[in-house]
């Protein structure tokens, strides 16, 4: 490309060289926000899936429900950047997700700053695909973001945008998968929850839904570099605020 | 990825770049041609030994284009059809997006425009677009003074613009300035780009031109977004004082 005109000879060449790093394909998986609600979906998926899990927590944090499953433990603060470097060099990895999320009203800036750590690190180690878990309403989703809520949701969504931004600036190869309504934890997915790179759509999604989607994409090309928003239109919901909020989103499409 | 997977795939990449180089021979189309910008950038490609080519509206006045030896293409930059039309007009291998509307009131422009080009360059696989953007989009929004109360909307749309640029999955430049002086302020020789994104300066338009043609397909500029400085430029006493505000609150928020 460019200046540059590969022969076959140079390019063989380099498929061969990269080759010996194929030792990172076996290499595993570091999770952020393993401890969350989401993130323990997706360690169990992992897990169930054979991959050799590292999840990153406080030394504060409740590893009750990940220590049955088995999986190592890196311990660091996500806004200190040297914590984060030091987990991803205790690799090699070769996926990165981000299941983080804080909860109530911490500092929006939370979801700028571990993210420009972890993109900055994954890069920088070589990991193959960081998966971030985010919301809708960041970048070009911002057109469907609820008004209503904005007034109070404004800063996190934009602190959200900012750190998408980090991960797509860094080089790090990228899956973004979004959701806008995340269901309460016990709801299972309609078995028909889908991926969309439609920007422009809303909907209600489950967490193991979530969990389904990061499996699928990893090491997936047709993942990398992608944006998603994650949905379930088939799901049955009792009623109440979250059938009313599907219902508001139908009514908006149409 | 098994190794003989990647091997494979890298030298498939690779015959893909091969051909993507035969383009190395197109042409170079720029938007915003006939503005101030566009004007020193057309003159330092032609001086290049460039094929230009000027998307240009058919009522735009192209008087200070006309003793150029380059060639035109018609149409509205919101017309997605005309857009589209003007990229499978000949062979370009990059793009140059230097529009600016007068006036703050029509920020949605730099979005929609920004669409249509980002699409049509990844349709036609132009191998580099280079936008001329501006310092407050993006994640330089996080250092900005003034943002909120003079430049919100019109930022927020700049970045989105950005947005489409980076998603589109075209190799993709991004220029961005702060303050640009008045025509016809001439750079001191000194002018810099950094990917500091929380720098900032003045800078002029031929110093701006002359980024563009040192970035023109080089790897070096691919998939990086640079913030232009000027320190040693002649500027009026506003300009100075403004950027003396800006750097003083930078160094309050330390």
């Amino acid at each position: 490309m460019f200046n540059l005109k590969p022969s076959a000879a140079t390019c063989l060449a380099l498929a061969f060289t990269l080759s010996p790093f194929t030792a990172f394909a076996e290499s595993g998986v570091l999770v952020f926000g393993g401890t969350g609600k989401l993130g323990l979906e997706i360690v169990a998926d992992l897990v169930e899936a054979g991959e050799d899990v590292s999840v990153f927590v406080r030394p504060t944090s409740n590893r009750d429900q990940l220590e049955p499953m088995g999986v190592k433990f890196v311990t660091g603060d996500v806004l200190a950047e040297g914590d984060v470097e030091a987990a991803l060099k205790s690799g090699p990895y070769r996926v990165v997700v981000d299941a983080l999320a804080r909860d109530g009203d911490v500092n929006p800036g939370f979801y700028i700053d571990s993210m420009e750590y972890i993109s900055k690190w994954a890069q920088q180690t070589g990991v193959n695909q960081v998966i971030l878990h985010g919301s809708v309403g960041a970048g070009l989703s911002r057109p469907i973001y609820p008004e209503a809520r904005w007034d109070v949701m404004g800063p996190t969504i934009t602190a959200k945008d900012h750190g998408e931004r980090h991960l797509m600036e860094s080089g790090a190869p990228y899956t973004i998968i979004r959701n806008l309504v995340l269901l309460p934890a016990e709801m299972k997915e309609s078995g028909k929850a889908e991926m969309t790179t439609n920007q422009l759509k809303r909907g209600v999604v489950t967490r193991d839904a979530l969990a389904r989607f990061t499996l699928e994409c990893l090491d997936n090309a047709s993942c990398i570099n992608e944006i998603f928003h994650g949905y379930d239109d088939a799901i049955e919901l009792p009623p109440g605020r979250y059938r009313d909020t599907m219902e508001s989103f139908r009514k908006a499409e149409k | 990825m098994p190794s003989l997977l990647r091997g494979l795939s890298t030298a498939i990449l690779c015959t893909l770049l091969s051909s993507a180089a035969v383009k190395a021979d197109g042409g170079v189309l720029v938007f915003g041609g006939t503005g101030q910008l566009g004007l020193e950038i057309v003159k330092a490609l032609t001086a290049k030994g460039e094929d230009v080519t000027v998307f240009a509206r058919p009522q735009s006045d192209r008087t200070s284009l006309g003793s150029m030896n380059i060639s035109f293409v018609t149409g509205d930059v919101l017309n997605e059809d005309d857009v589209s039309a003007a990229f499978q007009s000949g062979s370009f291998r990059v793009v140059i997006d230097a529009l600016a509307r007068d006036g703050n009131d029509d920020a949605d422009f730099y979005i929609e425009s920004m669409e249509y080009i980002s699409r049509a360059a990844k349709e036609t696989g132009v191998s580099q677009v280079i936008l001329h953007g501006s310092v407050g989009a993006g994640l330089s929004h996080l250092s900005e003074r003034d943002s909120e109360e003079d430049f919100g909307p019109l930022m927020v749309a700049k970045g989105l613009g950005e947005r489409y640029l980076m998603e589109s999955g075209t190799p993709y430049t991004i220029i961005r300035n702060w303050a640009l002086l008045p025509f016809p302020a001439k750079e001191s020789g000194q002018a810099f780009m950094t990917e500091d994104q929380s720098a900032r300066g003045l800078i002029t338009r031929d110093a701006l031109a002359r980024f563009t043609v040192e970035c023109l397909n080089q790897a070096r500029c691919i998939n990086k977004i640079f913030h232009t400085v000027d320190d040693a430029v002649d500027a009026p006493e506003r300009y100075r004082s403004s950027l003396k505000a800006q750097r003083d609150w930078e160094k309050s928020q330390k």
